[in-house]
């Protein structure tokens, strides 16, 4: 077997450990690579945009700390630009262990803007089972949802007082969605009523409430059908989709950094890809 | 010094899931057992103070509405799937369940596919 | 009756959300008064995963089975961790700190294990073996250089043709897969609201 040949047998070992570095130093010494906004990016920043001063909205995150390094990201730049609008959030949480990567992304972006819980902002915190809580909450918000995250009761809260059912007081809902149960609950149960309230409709819902979707990169062929359709009012696609949120908002945090890693480490992969082919093509050219 | 132990911690912890990457060994399979029984817990507590206390002491012990019991225990029946005598009852919570989804599924579920269709 | 008795209650629990869901029927909103009793019913279901965890564990420890400090461990965290939570609140500190810098490292970890799997096997895989598998590589490569920012600076075009790639064949076939899999759902949906299907209900019990 020549040299060219054992490119196709490299050890794992060794891939592991390039992969490793290569996404290490970008993140320790950075190398500043230019990000240019994408289109479905801007188009989730603009639909944002539309809400005004005292909008409330739901921000679910549908993901655990597995997720975070790429949901994250999105999750504070939403909460950033909502805050700097004055929009009041509600922290959802389809996921358990979500609960609190939540509550961490929502108290960051309310450092910057003097926002206070309770008043400007709660978590709502895992309230079980999905689809039923979803499916309540539409109607009757306090009965479905009963408290926050710590156990206290929504006359506790002064936000909730503007806040009765989903169906007349949400303006918006951002999932942060890294799989099922996410996205899908809230299209199914809020995001296709009917428009207009009538004998026929049963649900009754008075206005069409617009779905932003920030999704790991796996889900994205799936939801940019999704966002092709109208299902998806915006979607931030993927980490990059998080980098590009951030520069939007003229903030760049976490995501950016993240992005000089993802190309190094893409780099990686492809040049490992190379050299499995090249041995590849030689050891049929010697068969 | 909490932060020096956690920073020690997570460091400690990271490496020891990696170490699975050169073989299986027993730093690996204790991370993952801690992994295992921290999440199954925090799902449990997280349930019991946003939604299970606030139900029993404000609607059932104030407010009185003792028809939830009834369903709690309809609820409760799903325990019973542990004892081969009585695990024929574990299959009405489930029943219920399986009917719950069914139902808004068929019933919703299409609006959503046909959306899709017309793009 | 024990076999037909959850066939019954599917069936009938099913009309019952299916119907007012698409017919108003009547003046009150029965959907909203269902989901509540299905909120609270399934409110006590909580322990499911911890009764389950303490049943496969603690056999493991009583028979000393293979891994059973592992078993011992977990047993260990579960409960400590329950106890601590229902005492503090989730945003309790000690709580938090533990979710913080235990909990959420393992994870990240754990899930970032699939990078290297993901790597290799695109090393393996990889391979110029066919028209196909040729097409699969370049398509490959040029998504994942139109996801880091590096593709566009090694060419302009890289991008646009990844974005191409994304939004036209890719979203076309993952549509039609998706609505497959949604029809696929619905018979499903159907044969269990019937009674065909009953893996659901489990196997073996009176």
């Amino acid at each position: 077997m020549n040299i060219w040949e054992r490119f196709q047998h490299i050890d794992v070992r060794i891939i592991y450990v390039v992969l490793v570095v290569s996404i290490a130093l970008p993140l320790l010494f950075p190398l500043n690579f230019p990000i240019e906004v994408s289109k479905e990016t801007k188009g989730a920043y603009d639909v944002v945009d539309t809400l005004e001063p005292g909008d409330i909205i739901i921000m679910d995150s549908a993901y655990n700390p597995g997720s975070g390094p790429e949901l994250y990201p999105p999750a504070v730049a939403i909460a950033r630009h909502a805050f700097s609008k004055d929009v009041r959030i509600i922290g959802f949480n389809s996921w358990e262990l979500g609960a609190q990567m939540m509550q961490r992304a929502l108290d960051a972006a309310a450092a910057d803007y003097g926002k206070e819980y309770g008043v400007d902002y709660i978590v709502l915190g895992y309230k079980r089972p999905l689809a039923a809580t979803i499916r309540a909450a539409i109607n009757d918000a306090w009965g479905a949802w009963k408290a926050d995250i710590n156990g206290t009761t929504f006359d506790n809260l002064p936000m909730m007082a503007d806040f009765r059912s989903i169906k007349e007081d949400c303006h918006m809902i951002v999932v942060m969605n890294a799989g099922s149960p996410g996205a899908g609950n809230w299209v199914t149960y809020v995001g296709t009523p009917s428009q207009n309230p009538g004998p026929n409709n049963p649900d009754g819902f008075v206005r069409t409430i617009p779905i932003v979707v920030a999704c790991v990169s796996v889900e994205i062929s799936g939801a940019k059908a999704s966002l092709q359709s109208g299902v998806y009012t915006g979607l931030v696609p993927g980490g990059r989709g998080g980098a590009e949120y951030e520069l939007l908002i003229n903030h760049p945090a976490t995501g950016v950094g993240a992005m000089d890693a993802q190309s190094t480490g893409h780099l990686a992969i492809i040049l490992f890809i190379i050299l499995g082919n090249i041995g590849y093509l030689a050891s049929r050219r010697s068969a | 010094m909490m932060e020096t132990l956690a920073m020690y911690l997570a460091v400690i912890l990271t490496f020891a899931v990696w170490s699975y990457l050169w073989k299986e060994n027993i730093a690996f399979r204790i991370a993952e057992h801690i992994y295992v029984g921290l999440a199954a817990s925090y799902g449990v507590v997280n349930s019991w103070h946003n939604y299970l206390k606030p139900t029993i002491q404000n609607d059932i012990l104030t407010d009185g509405k003792y028809g939830y019991l009834l369903l709690m225990l309809l609820g409760l029946l799903m325990y019973t799937r542990y004892n081969r005598r009585w695990l024929w009852l574990s299959r009405i919570p489930i029943a219920l369940e399986v009917g719950y989804g069914i139902g808004y599924g068929l019933a919703i579920g299409p609006r959503t596919y046909l959306r899709s269709v017309n793009a | 009756m024990r076999k037909e008795l959850p066939l019954i209650i599917t069936f009938i629990t099913a009309l019952v959300c299916f119907v007012p869901t698409v017919f108003k029927v009547t003046e009150t909103d029965v959907r909203a008064i269902i989901d509540k009793w299905f909120v609270v019913m399934e409110s006590v279901m909580i322990l499911m995963g911890v009764v389950n965890l303490t049943r496969v564990h603690g056999s493991n420890v009583r028979r000393r089975r293979v891994g059973w400090i592992a078993s011992v461990v977990c047993l260990v965290t579960l409960y400590a961790y329950l106890l601590l939570g229902i005492y503090e609140t989730a945003q309790g500190e000690t709580f938090s700190w533990i979710y913080d810098n235990v909990l959420q490292p393992i994870s990240t970890t754990i899930s970032s294990l699939l990078v290297f799997y993901i790597a290799s096997a695109a090393y393996r895989s990889f391979r110029v073996r066919s028209r196909e598998a040729a097409v699969l590589l370049v398509a490959g490569v040029i998504v994942m250089l139109t996801t880091a920012p590096l593709g566009a600076m090694i060419w302009s075009g890289i991008p646009q043709i990844g974005k191409w790639i994304m939004d036209i064949p890719n979203t076309a076939a993952r549509r039609a897969i998706g609505l497959g899999a949604s029809l696929g759902g619905y018979a499903a949906m159907i044969r269990v609201l019937l009674g065909l299907e009953r893996g659901h209900l489990g196997g073996s019990g009176a």
